[in-house]
Order: C-alpha cells, then structure tokens, then sequence
C-alpha cells in the first residue's frame, strides 16, 4: 500500500474544558463528533465546535433531573459496547398535562450513536432509521412501512427539550421544540421527528428494564413499570394461542371419552307409541298395554317416559310386564313435568333381564272416568354425556379470560393514543 | 492494482498512486496539491490540516462491499452549517471506484452515475420531491449547502475551483440513497446504500482511546 497513514494509529479522547461561565471542568467522551456539551455545575450549553467555547443557552436549575445511567457508564447491545454520553428529558403537552419522557444518547466510536428512551418504566432501544418510510393507511387511519411491517399511527404532538446533560454530536438547545408522530407495530416504533426544515426518522424496540440492568450490569431493580406502553410487546398473544391449543387438544381428549362412552352404552329407543284411553260413558277405564318390545341383553335400567298434551288427561301408574314371564314390576316416578298444558312423568325401571316386556298404564282410580291420549317412549339413556359437556363448559374458562385480558392490554395500550377512547 | 510513481513537480519526491486513474493527489512530504494531466503533474496549491475528526476510518482502512474488496485512497472533508462529513474515495480491485460515507458515524457506500442525472435546476428542488432513477423512486429529503474543510489522497477530480457546493439528498423507503452533486454546472448523480459499520468488514481502522 502506498501513501503515508495521515492520522495517528490512536484518537486521544478530548481533554476536558473549562466551563467558559463558572470555570468547572467539563467532560467530554464523544471524541470530536461533540458540538454541544452541558456542564454539569451550572448547566450552560457550551458550543465545543469552536475554540471560543461559546455558551448557547443555560437550563434552569430547578430543571434539574437525575438520570437512572450515569454519564460514561457503558451497557453492551448485541455485543456492542454504548457508552451513556448524553441525557435529555423531552416533554409533550396534552389537555393542560406535561409529559416526559428521558433520552439517553449512547456512543460506540466505530458503531456510532444509538438512544435508549424511558417513560413510566417502558424502555425503547432506537436507532435512527435509513430511508424514508412510505406512507400508508391502516384501517382508515395513517400509516407508516418500511422493512416489509406496517406501522400504526399513535400519536401526533409537540416536544420541547426541558432538560439536557452530557455531551451531543448536534447543536441543543434549551427549549428546542419538535414536531412528533409515533407509529407502532409491537414491539417496534418508528418515530418522525420534524424540525425547522429538518425530517428525521427513527426506529426503536422496546426493550425490558431488566434487559437494560442487565446490559449495563446494574445490580437493584429498574424503575418500575406503568400501565402498558405504546410499542409493549403483549405478553397475551402467544398465552392466548397456547390456552386454546391446550383447549382444543383436552377437548379431543374429552371426545374421544366421550365417544367411548357412547360405545359402551349409547342410548337407544326401545318403543315410541301414541295410546288413547276412551273409556264408555260413566265407566272406568280399563288398564292399557303398549305393544311389546324386546331386550336382547340385559340392562341397568330403562326411562319410561309418559307424555300428555292434555292437562285434563287422568293420572297414571305406570308398569313393566314381562311378557315371558308375566312379572310385573311398578315403575317409580323419577321426574314431573309442568301441568300448562298437558304434562309429562319420567319412570325409571329396576335392572331388566333380556326378555320381551311391554308397558302397563292404569289410570288412577278417581280420575278413570275421563279420556285421555298419552305419547309412550321407552329408551336407554346415553351415560356420562351430561358430565363431559360440563367439564368441556370448564375447559373453556381459560382461554376466553386470557382472550378478553389479551383485548383489555390493547385498549389500555391505545388508551393514551389519538385515538383513545375516554378522556 | 497498479502502482505508477511519478515526481512531484514541487520537491521532487517519488508520488505514487494506488489508483491508477486518479486525478488529484497530495505529494506526502510537501504537501503540494497534484493534478494529474496525461503524463505531466502539475501543482495546484497546498493541502491545508485537516480539523480533527473522529472517524474510525484512515487511507489505507480496507472493507467490503457487495462481496468485492475496497481500499481507502483518498478523502474529502466537507463542512456545511451543523457539522461536517467525510466522503471517502475507496478503489476496488477490478480498477472501479465509488465513496464511503462517513456521517458522524452513519455509513453509506455509493458510486457515480454517469449521464443519469435529471436535468434540474437547483433553484427548482424541493423536500418532497419525487425522482425515479433505475425503477426505484426516490424522495428527496435534505438540500445541503457545503463547502470543503480539506482532502488528503487521490480523488477521481480536482478539488480546485470549487467554493461552495450545493447536494441534494434523496432516499427510498430502505437503505437505498441517491446524491445529486451541483457542484458543476451539470447535476452529477451518485446512488448508493446506507449500511451498518459491521457490514463493511473494515480493516485498518484508527484506534480509539479507552475503546
């Protein structure tokens, strides 16, 4: 290679000046990409851009805010080490309420400059965003894309710097405003920053406050969060999915039981028959027989039902005959049904030999004068059907709760947006 | 790549060039602009020191893009109202050559256009505009008024005669970045990408203090 290297092999860091207004010795680690650095005794911004050291602005003391990374401290970001060498608080105004939000300007001198955000605890991870987003609508509201996501419009406001510390590689000023608009696809912001013939672009990702501990090896808690964040991933989602999963493969399960069950013992209707009782005039009505019916297999038990449209219809005493062997067994009432109009009983049978059998009906002796006209049906009940809806019923509790707290974090997230819904 | 020695015209020192094609250099031992015409070189001023800067990058930092190797041969430091930033004249191996970037550490890499620009007026720019160029659209987004705060190194054209310059920055939704140059009566169109510093796989890079 030819040519002599024109730059030392290794940049010396700035040596610290001398605030030009109190005298205080003032930092600097941006190398000389800085242009505005603060000093931290009386908070004058100094334009280190020229040897004149001129002051351009000073913050109010009262202004004063305490950073949670202190200057020069460094956290390493996908294995890169950033260096805290600037602090910003920024401050937006919405129905006479301040808000404000911090801004720390991290520095890699090979990587460049990086920003982590804090507001109410959430953190953003931002990098200034090649290339201009296209714009875009979303459901009728505006919208941003850029690298393949659409991006959401949040929120439109002015914010104006209360409060710096550290150094910049840009000219600050005390009271700077800007005009902003955040556009959020979770967990990813694009903001667009517009200032006096100046549009800039940046894209951040929220990053836990326990990741920023630990990127800057903090021991203690980070400051805590509040409510949900614009841009905060929603932890609902996935739970959501794997709720319903877990519910649709239980679910099979219960089939597949319930199916067993249906195998083992499914219902089956053994007569189904419409008798009419006409006794003659001032007589009593003679009992009544069904026809017969047969029961290959032995069975646990039967469910008479007895049903009239007839309210008036006489009462009834039902019983099972045993054609092969003439045994007669009275059938108990299990179940009445409403009287308005017309009524119906449930019997229930003992344990039945297989056999033929037929239904014996007598009207109750004071009311066997009048007619009446009765639907007869004799069936196996299918088991364990009842039970295995319910718990599906219970099965179904999870996923519905996590789904409505999943719909509740994304009201809460647009809640403090444009368009929110209360005030 | 070819090394062609030459004497420089001022103190006769051996001035050789890492880029066969290059136009302008700096004699490293008087510092006596060069330019180059045909056989003969012939002096055009003095390098003034360049201010301090911190870019990792120095003549001689080689990198990568698209695949293909680059070295760092020259440099031109610009100056405009809210900083300044590099443009380095990287040369590739196959003899082409394009610029780095360097803007207070954003990297983008791109490469002249010949006969593409559109014919406009500077007067006529505006942000928002719209140009097409190689089925991309570009917007333009930023129009700078720049001057130069120095050069070292070979460049692909003389620095001389030229006061004040006005760029025209334009941008695709991605990466992707155009430059319309109206430093010369003609609009010289420069298109390129933006990219991050790993992706350049630089060697050669100044050191940093505590870093």
């Amino acid at each position: 290679m030819s040519g002599p290297v024109a730059e030392p092999p290794v940049v010396k860091g700035a040596k610290p000046i001398a605030c030009p207004n109190c005298g205080g010795s003032v930092e600097l680690r941006g190398f000389a990409h800085t242009r505005t650095a603060v000093c931290i005794q009386c908070l004058s911004l100094i334009d280190t851009s020229s040897p004149e050291l001129q002051i351009l602005s000073r913050f109010d003391e009262k202004m004063r805010v305490r950073p949670v990374l202190a200057l020069g401290t460094r956290g390493k970001f996908g294995g890169i080490a950033f260096e805290v060498i600037g602090f910003q608080v920024r401050t937006t105004w919405s129905d006479g309420l301040a808000y404000s939000w911090h801004e720390y300007l991290l520095f890699n001198p090979y990587e460049g400059f990086r920003y982590l955000t804090l507001y109410n605890g959430h953190w953003n991870f931002v990098r200034a965003l090649p290339g201009v987003p296209a714009p875009a609508s979303y459901s009728g509201r505006k919208a941003a894309i850029t690298g393949g996501l659409t991006y959401r419009h949040y929120q439109h406001g002015e914010a104006t710097t209360t409060f710096v510390m550290g150094e910049f590689p840009w000219a600050v000023q005390a009271g700077e405003q800007v005009e902003f608009d955040d556009f959020i696809a979770p967990p990813h912001v694009l903001s667009r920053e517009a200032s006096a013939g100046e549009i800039n672009w940046s894209a951040g990702e929220y990053i836990a406050g326990a990741d920023v501990w630990k990127a800057f090896g903090l021991s203690g808690e980070p400051p805590r969060a509040d409510g949900v964040s614009p841009n905060q991933p929603s932890p609902y989602p996935q739970k959501v999915r794997q709720l319903w999963s877990d519910f649709f493969k239980l679910s099979l399960v219960w089939l597949g039981v319930l199916l067993l069950f249906h195998f083992i013992s499914t219902g089956k209707q053994f007569l189904s028959e419409t008798l009419a009782m006409t006794p003659e005039a001032g007589t009593a009505a003679p009992a009544a027989f069904t026809g017969s019916f047969d029961l290959k297999e032995p069975e646990s038990g039967l469910t008479v039902e007895v049903k009239t449209s007839d309210s008036d219809a006489p009462a009834l005493q039902a019983s099972l005959v045993n054609r092969s062997s003439s045994n007669t067994e009275r059938l108990a009432l299990v179940d009445q049904g409403p009287k308005s109009s017309g009524w119906r009983d449930l019997y229930r049978s003992g344990e039945l030999r297989p056999g033929t059998y037929a239904v014996r009906l007598e009207p109750e002796p004071q009311e066997a004068k009048r007619a009446g006209s009765y639907e007869i049906k004799v069936r196996r009940e299918a088991k364990g059907a009842g039970w295995v809806w319910f718990a599906l019923f219970f099965l179904l509790i999870p996923p519905v709760l996590a789904s409505r707290r999943a719909s509740s974090f994304e009201t809460q997230r647009w809640s403090e947006s444009d368009y929110g819904g209360g005030a | 790549m070819t090394e062609r020695a030459a004497q420089c015209p001022s103190c006769g020192a051996p001035v050789r060039f890492a880029w066969s094609s290059a136009v302008q250099t700096a004699c490293p031992y008087c510092h006596s602009i060069l330019v180059r015409h045909d056989v003969d070189i012939e002096r055009v001023g003095e390098v003034a020191d360049l201010p301090p800067d911190a870019s990792p990058i120095q003549i001689g930092t080689e990198g990568q893009f698209d695949s293909k190797n680059f070295l760092v041969v020259g440099r031109i430091r610009y100056v405009w109202a809210q900083g300044n930033w590099n443009e380095w004249h990287i040369a590739f191996s196959d003899g082409t050559n394009g610029w780095l970037a360097d803007a207070q550490l954003t990297y983008a890499v791109s490469f002249l256009l010949p006969n593409m620009a559109p014919a406009v007026s500077p007067d006529a720019l505006q942000a928002g505009q719209v140009f097409n160029f190689q089925n991309e659209k570009y917007v333009l987004t930023t129009i700078t008024r720049a001057s130069y705060a120095g050069f070292e190194g070979e460049l692909p054209f003389t620095t001389a005669g030229h006061e004040e310059m006005l760029f025209a920055d334009l941008r695709t939704t991605d990466a992707q970045f155009a430059t319309l140059d109206f430093s010369d009566a003609q609009p010289v169109l420069y298109v390129g990408r933006e990219l991050p510093y790993d992706e350049l796989k630089l060697k050669n890079v100044r050191l940093f203090e505590g870093w």
